[in-house]
């Protein structure tokens, strides 16, 4: 199956870009960059609440931190290394990898876990409120 | 696709060799999940899109291993639906949360 080129080569520099200005900015300190809508709305952390400030820490080197702000987003960056690498080898080779065999009951827990963090994070007993 | 015993010819759809009646081995196509981009989507983009695309990521491999190719192209297809669909509402909110900063902060005192 060919595939285009094209949006793999978008997706890069768009991860780049983003990359560059989570660099820069830091999501809990600017005005510049979005709250997450559930939370300016609600007040309840979502899933990926901290993420964007997750990713700042990373680039600082502060694995600890981002782990603080975000444990999903470490706990997953194999699916997010393999999306990202897998768009290097389209945009490079025209192929994209191979996509690793995962079984039904590995993703069920993938989302078991996104839900039950959810669920966890907006209890009181959740060791790193806010 | 061509039978591993003796040979012979068959469709892509053929279960068993006409000639020699040895079960053909069944071709599975590789199909995408979109897990990766689902987890994305929900990390980093909108939660109640990225929810659906990682159940119907699920469903692919699913269907496919209970043999229902057809139905795991459909999951295949709504799991990537579901991602651009979070994609792109997250990238809006993104827009249009930015472009408010900006006009916010070019106004003094609002």
């Amino acid at each position: 199956m060919k595939a285009s080129r094209a949006w793999p080569g978008a997706v890069l520099i768009a991860s780049l870009a983003s990359l560059g200005v989570l660099f820069v900015l830091d999501p809990g300190k600017t005005h510049l960059l979005p709250p997450c809508p559930l939370r300016a709305m609600t007040g309840l952390d979502c899933p990926g609440c901290g993420s964007t400030r997750a990713v700042h820490a990373i680039l600082h080197g502060d694995p600890v931190a981002a782990l603080r702000l975000n444990p999903l987003l470490l706990l997953y960056s194999p699916f997010v290394g393999q999306f990202l690498l897998s768009a290097v080898s389209l945009a490079v080779t025209g192929r994209p990898l191979p996509e690793p065999h995962v079984r039904p009951s590995m993703t069920w827990l993938v989302l078991s876990v996104i839900v039950a963090f959810w669920i966890f994070r907006n209890t009181p007993i959740y060791p790193f409120g806010g | 696709m061509y039978c591993t015993n003796c040979g012979k010819q068959h469709g892509d759809d053929a279960r068993v060799c006409t000639n020699c009646g040895k079960e053909l081995p069944r071709i599975i196509p590789s199909i995408p999940t979109y897990l990766p981009q689902a987890i994305l989507v929900t990390l980093c983009c909108c939660v109640p899109f990225g929810i659906p695309a990682i159940v119907f990521a699920a469903q692919v491999n699913a269907k496919l291993a209970a043999g229902d190719v057809n139905g795991a192209l459909a999951s295949s297809r709504r799991a990537r639906i579901w991602c651009w669909v979070g994609f792109g509402s997250g990238l809006l909110v993104a827009i249009l949360y930015v472009l408010l900063a900006l006009a916010g902060a070019a106004q003094p005192g609002y």
